[in-house]
């Protein structure tokens, strides 16, 4: 019956209910404890407040008596203090003393049903008490030791004898009511405790059957559906779970149910998929092979180019280098032809230097010639001379020869005269000879002179020419010189270039070896896929659809 | 004897200074239209015309060169039957005489039809000379047409 009740209600309110009732049986337990435990803290106020405390104020008023105004009273005898002390010191307990038996009277009174409590049988003891105070301090008041003395013999000590015996059987009394309450907690507990275990006992009771038949109803479906997982589990999805309550549980058969639909769409759809997937990865590998192949053929390109590159950029370098020798080449060159533009300008100058003295040497030969021609017409007069003196040393010869005996002197003189003559003929001959030499020399040495002049002004011609000629050389060199560096600096860009080129197509080559390794990867991983396909086709040929 | 010496184109030559007028310097003859070679032209000599003979083109040769020591020597050429004529003769180098004995002339022991020396002398630098004979090389009928 209970597990049919169980079925008709959700597992929540299930669940709940079993909790409800086992905090019911914890709440009346624990009301229990709770009300024993008030009683308890009850007797023991009222032991502490009607018992402990009016045995104390009894005892110090006890005290009061016995040790202030008695003994001050006995001081006074043995004349200790002074009468006035002793009076002060009795006036202060006799405050004291009615200050406690008030106390004593208000919880007397709270502890028992007004004047028909314990102490009601004692109070004309308090009073006597009193009226003893009173009478001490009127005998004290007297100052008369005789009377004092006997007064403390005949009434304060038997007074106070009285008193002590009357108050330790008031604290009996108190003892014994303390006792009694004690055996009336006694019996209290004795039926707490009882209580207390038929209410646990109760209480385990039923929290242990209301549970049972709570894990029955839950158990019993737990079953059937470890049985459909584990059906599920070996693949079959096409077991399907019956329940007919409308509870949690429904909802979970139902989305179990739901869910082994779904799961064997999902299978279909996954073999479907997997079949698709192996056709698309042969597809992929078979692309992949040849984007590997195109990647290798990529790479011995790239590696070509690298090649040529390099080679590029060491012929670039070399040509750099040459540059920069012909840089320098049409730099001396520079230099050179303008120290020869220099030595040039510097020869011209000598040249014509050479030229002025030329002409000015021709000038002196010509003086030299003319004098020579002088000397030559000197000679000439000479010679005219010499042969007038000749031809009259002649005729005189003859003439004496022609006067016989009478010119013989004559004739002696005349051929003496010829003599002379003949001699300055000889050496008017001589000086002709040397006038002709000299005259020879002359026009020998102008006309090499003219002739080296002539050939200096050619030289001057020609260095002139050549003086042309190398600055313009010079200039086309100074154009050159930023043509070549021109040339040098382009190389050298190009040379940069190419090494850059070089050190681009490294990288190419190097990412296209990276790529061709990636393609390796991915035929690796495509292969890998594969095998996880046919892992995957193999895992859904377990599963049993419909 | 004193001879004059002097030199043609083809030597040496010595003339008696007896029959030498005077010895004078070159002088640029007047030409004579017609005449031989040798006939270099006439001179006025004092007043008087007298015809130049050039030996050298009568020994020969290309006319005389004109030197301080060409000169003109005049001399009497003697004519058989009537007075002697003055003429002169152009020599080269005529500038010294020669003073020997008429035994010391030796005859060269040729005579030409028309030769033109007589007889050779030695001269003092041991040089042979030949004594020029004037008709002998200049004909007297030349002589005679120029007058």
């Amino acid at each position: 019956m209970a597990f049919q009740f169980a079925k008709k209600v959700s597992v929540r309110w299930r669940l709940l209910g079993f909790i409800f009732c086992l905090l019911f049986f914890i709440a009346l337990s624990g009301t229990g404890g709770l009300l024993g435990m008030r009683d308890t803290k009850l007797s023991l106020s009222m032991v502490y407040n009607s018992n402990v405390k009016p045995i104390e104020e009894m005892r110090q008023i006890k005290e009061l008596l016995m040790y202030d105004v008695s003994n001050s009273v006995e001081k006074v005898l043995y004349e200790q203090i002074t009468w006035g002390e002793a009076v002060k010191r009795v006036k202060a307990a006799t405050l004291k003393i009615d200050k406690k038996m008030n106390e004593l009277i208000s919880v007397a009174n709270e502890s028992g049903n007004g004047a028909d409590n314990w102490l009601s049988k004692d109070l004309s003891m308090f009073d006597n008490s009193k009226t003893m105070v009173m009478e001490v301090l009127a005998v004290l008041q007297e100052n008369d030791t005789a009377q004092l003395h006997g007064f403390f013999n005949q009434r304060l000590e038997p007074f106070l004898e009285d008193f002590d015996i009357r108050i330790n059987s008031l604290i009996s009394g108190r003892i014994a009511a303390v006792k009694k309450e004690y055996e009336r907690s006694e019996k209290r507990y004795a039926w707490s405790k009882g209580a207390f275990w038929a209410t646990i006992v109760v209480g385990a009771c039923v929290a242990l059957s209301v549970g049972f038949f709570l894990m029955q109803s839950i158990n019993d479906l737990l079953k059937r559906l470890t049985k459909a997982i584990n059906v599920m589990m070996k693949g079959d999805l096409t077991h399907k779970l019956d329940y007919d309550i409308d509870d949690e549980f429904g909802a979970l058969i139902e989305g179990f149910n739901q869910m082994t639909d779904y799961l064997e769409d999902l299978i279909v759809q996954i073999r479907h998929a997997g079949i698709q997937v192996t056709s698309s990865i042969t597809d992929i590998a078979a692309s992949t092979h040849q984007q590997e192949a195109t990647a290798n053929e990529h790479a011995i390109t790239v590696s070509e180019i690298a090649a040529s590159t390099n080679q590029i950029a060491a012929t670039s370098d070399n040509l750099m280098t040459t540059m920069k020798k012909v840089n320098s080449l049409t730099k001396n060159a520079a230099v050179a032809a303008e120290d020869g533009h220099a030595g040039l300008i510097n020869i011209d100058e000598t040249m014509v230097q050479m030229e002025k003295s030329t002409g000015s040497i021709v000038n002196k030969l010509s003086v030299l010639s003319e004098k020579a021609d002088d000397i030559a017409g000197v000679v000439k007069t000479i010679n005219k001379l010499a042969d007038q003196t000749n031809l009259l040393s002649l005729n005189a010869a003859i003439e004496a020869e022609k006067a016989g005996e009478y010119g013989m002197g004559f004739s002696v003189v005349a051929t003496e005269i010829r003599r002379l003559a003949d001699q300055t003929a000889v050496a008017t001959y001589d000086i002709e000879q040397m006038v002709q030499g000299v005259q020879s020399a002359v026009s020998s040495a102008v006309m090499g002179i003219d002739k080296f002049a002539k050939d200096v002004r050619v030289s001057v011609e020609n260095i002139r020419e050549g003086s042309g000629k190398m600055e313009v050389v010079i200039e086309r060199v100074q154009i050159l010189r930023p043509h070549v560096n021109t040339i040098s600096d382009g190389i050298e860009a190009q040379s940069l270039g190419a090494k850059q080129i070089s050190e681009a197509t490294g990288q190419i080559n190097s990412a296209a070896q990276q790529g061709a390794e990636s393609i390796r990867q991915v035929s690796l991983t495509i292969e890998r896929l594969q095998q996880a396909a046919q892992g995957l086709q193999k895992a859904v040929s377990k599963f049993t659809v419909e | 004897m004193l001879l004059l010496l002097f030199e043609t184109s083809d030597g040496r030559y010595a003339l008696d200074s007896k029959q030498i007028v005077e010895i004078i310097p070159y002088l640029v003859p007047k030409k004579i239209p017609g005449a031989p070679d040798y006939v270099a032209g006439i001179i006025n000599y004092r007043g008087e015309p007298v015809p130049l003979f050039d030996l050298c083109i009568l020994s020969g040769g290309t006319s005389c060169r004109h030197f301080y020591s060409t000169r003109i020597i005049l001399v009497h050429y003697p004519m058989s039957q009537e007075k002697d004529r003055l003429i002169g003769m152009i020599a080269e180098r005529a500038t010294d005489v020669f003073r020997c004995s008429e035994t010391d002339i030796r005859s060269s022991g040729i005579l030409l039809g028309k030769g033109s020396t007589s007889g050779a002398i030695k001269s003092d630098q041991d040089e042979l000379v030949q004594l020029y004979n004037v008709p002998r090389m200049i004909s007297t009928d030349v002589v005679r047409e120029l007058f």
